[in-house]
């Protein structure tokens, strides 16, 4: 084998192992991210997650921040999803009023059926916003869309719930799901 | 002095028992012997497709998703990404045409997009055009971060693989036109398998952490979730045994996913209870675009024979 090639398949082999272990730390340091779960974790969970979390720790800065760079322009991202629990629905609703009083419920109005599909990251997007002025501006963003989609609006209400299911057993029983009212934006079109 | 000595024979005779030419010989027969190309014919053709059939799908909800007036506007998008990320906006300041009519700009990036998926799927210029994709998906990846969800960081991730991997070399315009052909070694799909692996046991790992996997209390949530319902399932509340035994198997595919799917006995059952599962997906839960990608990872890295001269299909 000439030496070209054998530094070559020297170079591909090193790539590759990179790039997995990229794949890998990236996997370790999302677990963090159950941090908030925690509490209504079994204990041997929290004693996993906290295994992980020191592992993530032990993890250089550096090597974070060139994991985070190479994730970004590959595609690479933390597989845990559904995890540990499925949430319950985070939903935005949409109350439009028109002038003559007739109403229509809905949420952010999408054309296609793939557009709908995308709204739980868009309502997990809008529910994992801790600054309250970006939120305000995010709702003030989806006010100013339906508004101009819907010129007939005049008044306009937003509300964030939480869409909550009832266990099987419960369920069973009859006790059905309902929304938890978590915020209300209402919006009156600006007439100078 | 003989202290020295002894050391000095000692390493020598160490040095001289391990054979690292012979090892570096295993290591090269391991990863780096040439394989059949058919698998990552599949994979790109199959990538494409479904890269095609979600955008195209999307075309209507261009502005609401991507739009700097959508419904999350791009200002609000650019301040919760990174200064790295690849994003819409940056391509318009790039060019230097940031007071372009928006709906022509963002209609030229898709129909671009399409045109550069379409290159891949007959395997025309493929290296060039798995770049390109890969430079547009992730600029639709940015912008979108609000609504992005796994597929679309698959579809990402097979397009760095197309760009990495001789993909072309057969079922391709690629093939016709050019003589030389880059070999197919063992190590790519190697790779493709691992990362696969890492995929289910991170899956299966992350579930298994909570209690309602345990109990089917997750499958219930999911299939019930108000955007995921394609079906009325309350139905399903009256079989608690069947949600719990769903929830375990999903977590005991995930989970012991690698230990199961190497070995060629338990392989065949093993690709087929994830297809089986990722089409469950499909069909309860409206995500099919993740599912059909994964779906065409998963038969890529175990449903074909690699071996070379072997040309017949397991799957």
């Amino acid at each position: 084998m000439k030496k070209r090639t054998k530094l070559l398949r020297l170079a591909v082999l090193l790539g590759c192992a990179f790039h997995l272990m990229s794949i890998f730390l990236t996997n370790i340091i999302a677990l963090n991210a159950f941090e908030a779960a925690k509490n209504g974790l079994p204990p041997r969970s929290v004693k996993l997650l906290d295994a992980a979390e020191k592992v993530s720790q032990s993890i250089p800065q550096c090597i974070q921040t060139t994991i985070g760079f190479y994730d970004t322009y590959t595609g690479i991202t933390g597989y845990s999803f559904f995890s540990p629990d499925p949430p319950f629905p985070y939903q935005i609703v949409v109350e439009r009023t028109d002038a003559n009083g007739g109403q229509a419920v809905n949420t952010m109005a999408f054309n296609t059926q793939e557009g709908y599909n995308r709204l739980t990251a868009a309502s997990n997007f809008i529910r994992d916003i801790k600054n309250d002025t970006l939120k305000d501006l995010v709702m003030r963003s989806v006010a100013a869309r339906t508004y101009e989609k819907f010129p007939e609006t005049n008044q306009l209400r937003i509300i964030t719930a939480y869409y909550i299911l009832p266990p099987p057993k419960d369920f069973r029983d009859g006790n059905k799901q309902f929304f938890e009212q978590h915020a209300l934006y209402e919006f009156e079109k600006y007439r100078p | 002095m003989a202290t020295s000595n002894f050391l000095s024979n000692t390493r020598s005779m160490n040095l001289k028992n391990i054979d690292l030419n012979g090892y570096i010989n295993r290591l090269d027969t391991a990863f780096f012997k040439e394989t059949n190309t058919r698998h990552w014919a599949f994979f790109r053709i199959g990538t494409a497709l479904v890269a095609l059939s979600l955008m195209l799908s999307l075309k209507a909800d261009l502005l609401d998703l991507y739009g700097k007036y959508g419904y999350i506007q791009g200002d609000l998008i650019d301040i919760s990404l990174p200064d790295y990320q690849l994003r819409l906006s940056y391509l318009m300041h790039w060019l230097g045409i940031a007071d372009v009519n928006e709906v022509a700009f963002l209609n030229s990036v898709y129909w671009t997009y399409i045109g550069v998926l379409v290159c891949l799927l007959f395997g025309f210029l493929t290296r060039f055009a798995a770049a390109a994709g890969l430079f547009l998906q992730l600029l639709f990846l940015g912008s979108g971060i609000a609504y992005n969800y796994g597929g679309d960081w698959f579809i990402a991730n097979s397009l760095f693989y197309c760009l990495l991997f001789p993909v072309s070399n057969t079922l391709s315009i690629d093939s016709l036109i050019f003589r030389r052909k880059a070999p197919v070694f063992r190590i790519y799909t190697l790779v493709l398998q691992i990362h696969l692996c890492f995929v289910y046991l991170f899956a299966g790992f992350s579930k298994s952490l909570g209690t309602t996997w345990w109990n089917g209390e997750a499958i219930w949530r999911s299939v019930m979730a108000l955007d995921f319902r394609m079906f009325d399932v309350t139905f399903l509340a009256n079989y608690p045994a069947l949600l719990t035994a769903l929830g375990i198997s999903v977590l005991i595919l995930e989970f012991f996913y690698p230990l199961f799917i190497f070995p060629k006995r338990t392989r065949r059952f093993w690709l087929l209870a994830t297809v089986g599962m990722h089409i469950g997906i499909a069909v309860f839960m409206k995500l099919w675009f993740f599912a059909a990608i994964l779906i065409v990872w998963n038969i890529t890295a175990w449903g074909f024979q690699t071996e070379k001269n072997v040309v017949k299909a397991t799957v």
